[in-house]
């Protein structure tokens, strides 16, 4: 005689692509975070008036304009030109005006360099936040495509349950039934 | 307890597992600590920096000295005096000229490291960009099929549930048949006797609701 309990079987998924996949795509994820989006933070903070660069494009000027000063000296010395007071008084005169000169010549070029590379960051900046938007974007759309995934199961199983539910109570039903059914049969037969 | 089921892993599958495998290690150790190498060095200033400045200061001053001494020999050539004003001006004007263009080349290389590092940010910020986007995708993904492994495996424990139900119902089936087989039976043995037993018990329960002590027919 047979069994009247039937054998349930289950298939034993295999994940391990899948997993590997997401483990790799978590690893990328983390170094989109913690390697390239400082680089990032580091150019946005980069974009600014820069007084210290126009500091030091002036130190630079006032620097080399000293030395320009030193450099004349020694050449006239080498030369042996003796220089009478007027006429150190008149060199040195020039040698400072140029200095201040190319001081301000310095700073002004520099805030223009600095202005004009603000500009092309600014506008290459916005790309890339472009970029950054349409990340968030992707990242909600998967997201929004899973819980909707997940609501639909949610139904599923909701309804399944329905139905197993009400298969057992029909079932039960259909018991009494047919054993009331059996025995009146019998009973009118006897 | 359930048998399991399982299907070995087709032979192209594990192929594209050892691939990927082998392409990601390769990655990680030759690839990445270059790529770690890279990215360290995107930064602005520093010891770069300073290198730059000095080489084009270096640099300046190896250029412009033979055009100094080509000037002066020049203007000793041209019969200009060492004492004289017009020497004195020169050697001034090279000195001006000298100190511009060493402060410039400074600054200029200066900049020029700025722009260097703004451009690896921002080839950094396109590789990042790709990287984004490949790990929303993957993980998306992922979730999609991690959804989708949920399902198949809830589905196929309603499927095993609503069979055992409905073994269960046909073997209380056959047994709600036999019980009604042996009712029907007893029935037809024993149903005038159970009958006029009823009977009895229900003219007794009638008088005593109208609350008499006897039992009377109507």
């Amino acid at each position: 005689m047979g069994s009247t309990r039937g054998k349930k079987y289950e298939y034993i998924p295999d994940y391990t692509a899948q997993n590997a996949y997401a483990e790799q795509m978590r690893k990328d994820w983390s170094r989109y975070t913690d390697k390239y989006m400082p680089i990032v933070t580091g150019l946005v903070n980069d974009l600014g008036a820069h007084p210290e660069e126009l500091d030091a494009a002036v130190n630079t000027s006032n620097m080399k304009q000293d030395q320009a000063g030193q450099d004349v000296m020694d050449t006239l010395g080498m030369y042996g030109v003796q220089l009478n007071p007027m006429q150190r008084e008149a060199m040195l005169t020039k040698l400072n005006a140029n200095k201040s000169l190319a001081a301000i010549k310095a700073r002004t070029t520099q805030r223009r360099t600095v202005n004009d590379r603000n500009e092309e960051l600014r506008e290459a900046l916005v790309g890339e936040g472009a970029g950054i938007r349409d990340i968030s974007n992707s990242a909600l759309n998967s997201a929004s495509a899973a819980e909707m995934d997940r609501n639909a199961t949610g139904y599923g199983i909701a309804q399944a349950k329905t139905a197993q539910s009400q298969a057992k109570a029909q079932g039960n039903m259909q018991l009494i039934g047919q054993g009331v059914g059996t025995a009146a049969t019998i009973a009118a037969l006897s | 307890m359930a048998r399991r089921v399982e299907l070995p892993r087709t032979e192209y599958e594990q192929e594209l597992l050892d691939m990927s495998g082998e392409q990601r290690s390769l990655y990680e150790s030759t690839f990445l600590p270059i790529e770690d190498l890279w990215l360290d060095s995107i930064k602005k200033g520093g010891a770069s920096e300073q290198e730059a400045a000095d080489i084009a200061a270096a640099d300046a001053a190896h250029t412009l000295a033979p055009i100094e001494q080509n000037a002066y020999q020049e203007a000793f050539a041209g019969g200009v005096a060492p004492n004289s004003g017009a020497f004195i001006g020169l050697a001034t004007e090279l000195a001006r000229r000298k100190a511009e263009g060493a402060s410039g080349a400074i600054t200029d290389a200066r900049n020029q490291e700025t722009l260097e590092y703004y451009d690896k940010g921002l080839t950094a910020s396109q590789y990042m960009r790709g990287l984004g986007s490949e790990s929303v995708t993957g993980i998306g993904t992922s979730a999609d099929r991690s959804s989708q492994a949920d399902r198949m495996e809830r589905d196929q424990s309603l499927f095993n549930d609503a069979a055992s139900d409905a073994t269960r119902r046909a073997v209380y089936g056959a047994a709600g048949t036999v019980a009604g087989v042996g009712v029907g039976y007893g029935l037809g043995k024993y149903g005038s006797t159970i009958s006029d037993f009823g009977g009895a018990v229900k003219d007794v329960v009638v008088q005593k609701a109208r609350g008499r002590d006897t039992i009377t027919s109507w």
